[in-house]
């Protein structure tokens, strides 16, 4: 058994504290190990991605192309910058929030459209859904808790080899500790949303 | 984006852990500090530096604790300096460094493998090897072959801790500091590991007196050098002898692959993703200097063709092609020197996977390997956070310069403020290494060039290898404005603090060094001390600077935003901001603003500038910058 996962975003989303959380809570399911982050200029608002193995037997903290089970994109444009990680059979969980460049608001490039950014992961035959963080988030008051509403939704749409007992206690003990009631329901909510969602 | 989600995780694993039984999950710097405590460091001394630098801040949570001294020093040469003595009184020591720290210290390293050692002194070297963060990519690995000292290269997070223990026995049993190589992702990887026990030596510390052995005059070291060259001979035996230097034979080998470090483990990934276990062997190396050549030899003679994989230079390639022409053996050796692994850039499981591959259909043109597309999509490139006084201390320069008549050029240094080259700052023309910007900028005067000649250094680096370009600066009577960038800690690598924080590595307050002070006793006979949260003056003192004959120092002082709030929520403050709007009958949408500073607060809706209350920190500048005064102070 093994199962990949790679997450991407900005700095400041809170992805590797995501990381982090789901390979504490596959240690707990007695799975093996290897991550790596990628935080070089996270405070500078710079791409972030953590990467994660757990299984059986597993070796290189860094995933081979084409064998990530889940992509979980924190952004759009992150996520689909590391489309060619993922399976065919595999799939990207994308939060549909652009986080603009300074490049792109000042006009010396351009952020790439949406429905491209799709067809890069159709081109894998990946499936792909998108959800809207940002607003799911503002329900909750607490914009901050994006990263425990993708890992609710990521455990009801993929075979993530972790109990939700087993999520919802890691997340308990690696918040902190103010944050943690409106963390479970961001993980209660991105659970619930990803079940009912077709 | 400020990144408190991520600090405010109680994710790092405490060094303190009596959990032996089961796994923890473990980082890879966080394993290099246990397995120092394991093996009962007891003085460390570091620099901070990228992906070195939370081995050192993770040692100094707990040093106390532990009764181990743990310093951030000047610079790594001073690191290195206070480590070695430490050593020779008989206790285990410590060095934490990236590699470019291993540059600053090589001056000391070599002249110390002459005297030797008596406790044991371990150099862990984080190379960035990509690079993801640095200004080169380079290979320390030849500093070991270099001063003549073992190297140790684990390969992944468990050996990271387990092989410092091994690391200190070899460095006592011949006498040498030993090398211990680490690249990104060892140090910022994250395993299960299991933990040992944290051993307290409890040694008498001494120094006996041996003027032959330490005092480094030539006939000493003439004779030396014979005791370090039969130092090296029995550390051949040892390598030899490792257990981390190991073959994993193949059922029906048709290849063999000599891997060191990471890239052991992403060769078994490579083998496992493209079902290739059966048909290529390892011989997996993790003493590295000096290598195992008999162990070599052995592998070579069963394997007509070989593939070597390591990080960055073809060293460990290059003595195989040695070992081989001495013995007369004919197998075919591939590498980065053919081209069979790319010759840049960090390896990954595919890299070293397409290599296997390509030298396998040499011989069976069936085997595919599976194509990968990458997308092409924009780059985001870092920005200088919301509210960065360096934003603002660039804003000036540039229009300092303009002012001035334009031309000359400015030296930028190392650190956050190397960002300042990215548009729309696109503020500094030159980033070389720590304290180079004064003395590039003396070198262009001496030149000739026409225009201002700027140097931009941060507090920092000023200390670490600036002072000495200063002082040259004045003696030689070089004609040029420095701008010390004095946010207080040493920003980019994480905010470590420095002699000008006035905090320790350990976290206690002592009397900081005086930037201005320093610069005058340099002889410096203009100095003027601004915050670059007021434009204007900041201008103004650049602009003076500028037209004083003689070197002239502008000391731009504002706190790091970033670690300020931090530490004051952390003291239970509640923050509270200045709050500035856009006036939409103002604005017209010129762009200006985000054009000078660039701050990351500053968005755009429909052509109009928007602030982003959650981000902006009130410091002002855009509303100084804007020539409409179209942002104003919200009541």
């Amino acid at each position: 058994m093994a199962f990949n996962i790679f997450i991407t975003g900005i700095g400041g989303q809170g992805v590797v504290s995501a990381g982090t959380i789901i390979a504490e809570a596959a240690l707990a399911e007695g799975l093996r190990i290897r991550s790596s982050d990628a935080t070089g200029l996270a405070q500078r608002g710079g791409s972030v991605h953590s990467q994660i193995k757990m299984g059986d037997e597993v070796s290189s903290a860094i995933l081979h192309t084409g064998t990530a089970d889940v992509i979980l994109g924190f952004e759009p444009l992150e996520a689909s910058r590391w489309a060619h990680m993922l399976k065919p059979e595999g799939v990207a969980i994308v939060n549909s929030n652009p986080v603009y460049p300074v490049t792109v608001k000042n006009g010396m490039l351009k952020y790439p459209d949406i429905e491209e950014q799709k067809k890069v992961f159709k081109e894998r035959g990946a499936r792909n859904i998108w959800l809207d963080g940002r607003a799911l988030t503002e329900r909750l008051g607490n914009m901050r808790v994006l990263n425990s509403l993708m890992i609710g939704f990521t455990a009801a749409k993929t075979r993530l080899p972790i109990s939700l007992d087993t999520l919802r206690r890691v997340i308990a003990e690696k918040v902190p500790g103010r944050t943690v009631a409106v963390n479970l329901k961001a993980f209660d909510m991105g659970y619930k949303v990803g079940r009912e969602e077709p | 984006m400020e990144s408190v989600v991520s600090d405010s995780i109680k994710g790092a694993p405490d060094l303190d852990s009596q959990e032996l039984e089961h796994p923890i999950l473990l980082m890879g710097n966080h394993a290099i500090a246990r397995g120092a405590l394991e093996a009962g460091v007891r003085v460390v001394a570091g620099y901070p530096g990228t992906p070195s630098s939370e081995i050192l801040t993770s040692l100094a949570g707990d040093a106390d604790r532990h009764g181990v001294h743990v310093e951030w020093s000047t610079n790594e040469k001073v690191a290195y300096e206070v480590a070695y003595g430490a050593a020779l009184g008989g206790v285990r020591a410590l060095v934490t460094t990236k590699h470019l720290g291993v540059n600053v210290l090589s001056d000391a390293l070599l002249v110390s493998a002459y005297t030797g050692v008596n406790g044991g002194l371990v150099v862990v070297t984080a190379d960035d090897i990509h690079p993801f963060s640095s200004q080169n990519a380079e290979d320390t690995r030849y500093y070991a072959r270099l001063a003549k000292i073992p190297c140790i290269e684990p390969t992944n997070v468990q050996e990271a801790k387990d092989m410092m223990s091994d690391a200190f026995r070899i460095s006592e049993a011949l006498q040498l500091p030993v090398l211990f190589r680490v690249t990104d992702r060892i140090c910022h990887a994250k395993s299960d590991a299991t933990l040992g026990e944290i051993n307290r030596l409890d040694r008498e510390p001494s120094f006996v007196k041996d003027d032959a052995r330490y005092v480094m005059i030539a006939p000493n070291a003439r004779r030396r050098v014979s005791w370090l060259n039969a130092q090296m001979d029995a550390a051949a035996a040892l390598s030899e002898n490792y257990p981390g230097n190991r073959i994993d034979m193949a059922d029906s080998p048709e290849l063999g692959v000599i891997a060191s470090g990471v890239t052991y483990e992403h060769t078994v990934e490579a083998l496992n993703v493209l079902g290739l276990r059966g048909r290529v062997s390892v011989l997996k190396l993790t003493f590295t200097n000096p290598l195992p050549r008999q162990m070599i030899a052995s592998f070579l003679k069963v394997h007509r063709k070989v593939l070597v994989v390591e990080e960055i230079e073809p060293i460990i390639e290059k003595e195989v092609n040695s070992v081989a022409h001495q013995l007369g053996i004919k197998s075919k050796i591939h590498g980065r020197l053919d081209g069979f692994i790319p010759r840049e850039h960090e390896l990954t499981p595919d890299r070293v996977g397409s290599g296997v591959t390509r030298i396998l259909k040499l011989d069976d043109s069936s085997l595919e390997m599976p194509e990968y597309k990458t997308p092409e999509m924009i780059r985001r490139i870092p920005n200088l956070c919301a509210g960065c006084p360096h934003a603002a201390s660039y804003y000036a320069l540039k229009q300092a310069v303009k002012r001035m008549g334009g031309g000359g050029a400015v030296t930028g240094d190392r650190g956050c403020y190397n960002q300042g080259t990215n548009p729309p700052l696109s503020a500094i023309d030159t980033c070389v290494c720590m304290g180079a910007s004064i003395s590039m900028a003396s070198g262009l005067y001496h030149a000739g060039v026409e225009g201002p000649i700027v140097a931009v250094i941060g507090d920092g680096t000023f200390l670490h290898n600036g002072v000495q370009p200063l002082v040259n600066a004045v003696h030689n009577t070089a004609d040029i404005t420095v701008m010390i960038l004095d946010n207080g800690w040493t920003g980019m690598t994480g905010h470590q603090p420095n002699a000008n924080t006035g905090i320790t590595a350990t976290g206690k307050h002592v009397p900081k060094v005086s930037i201005e002070e320093m610069v005058r006793a340099s002889g410096v006979k203009h100095v003027q001390v601004v915050s670059p949260y007021d434009v204007k003056e900041t201008i103004y003192a650049i602009v003076a600077a500028m037209k004083h004959k003689g070197p002239a120092v502008v000391v731009s002082r504002q706190v790091c935003p970033v670690q300020d709030h931090r530490l004051r929520k952390r003291a239970g403050e509640k923050l509270s901001f200045t709050r500035y709007a856009v006036n939409p009958e103002r604005c017209t949408g010129c762009l200006q603003c985000v054009n000078s500073v660039g701050c990351p607060a500053l968005d755009i809706t429909d052509g109009r500038i928007k602030i982003n209350q959650a981000q902006c920190i009130g410091c002002g500048v855009c509303a100084q910058v804007c020539p409409l005064k179209a942002i104003e102070v919200k009541h």
